[in-house]
């Protein structure tokens, strides 16, 4: 038969539809309804960053009186981040320098509209480790947080990081990893050697308040672009 | 300033074990050193004296000026018979410093020729703790190696180690940064040495030596840094309210209104296929 009848045709229609339909809110469930925006990209491979004290020495070299055997390596003060930039989103977030509360977590700026980058590790631009930034997903006063974003990135989003000297480092989105909290310490997101990334890091995951809040970070990694 | 008298240089015969606590699993060994090997460097603290170190008979040092510290050296772990001589005087003469050194594979130490409170001669082995520093903190350690009394360390005027005797190591976890750092008489304002500005950075450990000699008035401090014991911090809380997690976890309304539609589509599309294939 080369004509549907018009009832046929409908019927037809109608359940094209009801697939269509029935995907659109599986995935939307699928998306949304276990942990958070879903993982893409190779995460990140842990790297133990154990390495010998001191410099290595062999021979046995005097070093001339007063030199120090070593010396902590300077770096350019002026490398900070000053502003965090991500152009397909619209995000564009100051950055603040950011240590160690008193509790040994990292310090996250309060005002949620702001990021922190953690200071005692690679600015961006550094020839190794990973670069960390973060921020609040959201917060009792202001709502969503900038980096709530993070959600929304794609792989491949340019990322821009303008530094207190002019410079503006570009880098695009690699992975995005959701890591229990229990486990980040250790997955390598605050190695110091290695290969050169940007890592974001905000809050995913089921929110149970009598367990501490979020139970995940959402670890978003760009990489350098290339030039 | 005197000359410290060599021909009554002290011999010591003891052993000292470098780094008994070093066998201890809470101070990690360098990766880098292979299991059978010990790090260890040399500090020459006798103020005056250039000198050449042997060690088991032969010459590990030679032209060893005050003040001077090695990088550190990767030696075989084992047992040494240490020998300092004036310079030129080695190896057949009468050392100046003798003492038995046992170093254990993995151990991380350094060797210092100093002056006792009393200002004679002497040899010992500090063991290195390359232990990680927590996130955001430094490692200070000081070492009293100088002829001079007991001694408070202070940091920006507060006492931070309160007295520290010859040959003893005082330790402890700061915040990370610069800070004035002076070493006092202990229990008095009696400024010894200093100040001077130290540059503690995060996941470092900087070991301070108090050196010389308070009647010859030349006291000094000598730093040695061990890089890289950092660790990452314990967790990054960046979020409040669970504002953004009820986004996510609850079905959204349209999502829901959406299921519903495609469910009467396939009842109504179900059926009227159904119908037109009888």
């Amino acid at each position: 038969m080369k004509h549907r009848s018009p009832r046929k045709r409908w019927g037809f229609l109608a359940a094209a539809l009801t697939v269509l339909l029935m995907l659109v809110v599986f995935a939307t469930e699928r998306l949304t309804d276990d942990d958070g925006p879903a993982d893409f990209g190779a995460p990140l491979a842990p790297r133990p960053t154990m390495t010998s004290g001191g410099p290595s020495g062999s021979t046995p070299q005097p070093s001339t009186p007063g030199a120090e055997p070593s010396s902590s390596p300077s770096r350019p003060v002026n490398a900070s981040p000053r502003s965090l930039v991500i152009p397909r989103l619209g995000v564009e977030a100051p950055v603040d320098a950011v240590g160690v509360a008193p509790d040994g977590e990292a310090e996250v700026p309060d005002d949620a509209r702001r990021v922190g980058w953690y200071r005692f590790g690679p600015a961006p631009g550094a020839a190794e480790g990973s670069s960390v930034i973060v921020g609040h997903v959201d917060s009792q006063t202001q709502g969503l947080g900038v980096l709530a974003e993070l959600s929304d990135v794609e792989q491949n989003d340019r990322v821009e990081v303008r530094a207190a000297d002019g410079a503006t480092r570009v880098y695009r989105i690699a992975s995005r990893e959701t890591v229990p909290k229990e486990e980040l310490a250790d997955s390598g997101v605050f190695r110091r050697d290695g290969p050169p990334v940007l890592t974001l890091i905000t809050c995913t995951g089921p929110y149970l308040k009598d367990r501490g809040g979020y139970q995940d970070n959402l670890v978003v990694t760009a990489v350098p672009e290339s030039s | 300033m005197t000359p410290r008298p060599i021909a009554a240089a002290f011999v010591l015969a003891t052993a000292t074990v470098i780094g008994a606590t070093a066998a201890a699993p809470a101070v990690a060994a360098p990766a880098a050193a292979k299991d059978d090997q010990a790090t260890v460097s040399v500090f020459h603290a006798v103020p005056g004296l250039k000198v050449d170190v042997f060690a088991n008979g032969k010459e590990l040092l030679p032209d060893f000026e005050p003040g001077t510290l090695t990088d550190p050296l990767k030696l075989d772990a084992g047992s040494y018979d240490i020998k300092v001589f004036k310079d030129g005087e080695g190896p057949d003469g009468t050392p100046a410093i003798e003492k038995k050194v046992d170093v254990p594979a993995g151990a991380n130490a350094t060797l210092v020729a100093h002056l006792t409170a009393d200002g004679k001669p002497a040899l010992n082995a500090f063991v290195n703790d390359l232990s990680k520093v927590p996130a955001g903190k430094a490692r200070l350690a000081v070492r009293h190696v100088a002829a001079a009394p007991a001694v408070d360390v202070r940091a920006g005027g507060t006492p931070v180690f309160e007295g520290l005797v010859n040959p003893k190591e005082v330790k402890g976890e700061v915040d990370a940064g610069t800070v004035k750092a002076d070493v006092t008489l202990a229990g008095t304002d009696t400024v010894a040495i200093g100040p001077a500005d130290l540059d503690l950075a995060e996941g470092t450990n900087t070991v301070v030596y108090a050196w010389g000699s308070a009647d010859d008035k030349n006291l000094a401090l000598k730093t040695q840094t061990f890089k890289d014991l950092h660790s990452a911090p314990h967790g990054v809380p960046a979020g409040e309210t669970g504002e953004n997690a009820v986004n996510s976890t609850g079905l959204p309304g349209w999502s829901l209104a959406l299921g519903g539609l495609a469910l009467a589509g396939a009842v109504v599309g179900g059926r009227r296929l159904f119908d037109s294939q009888r």
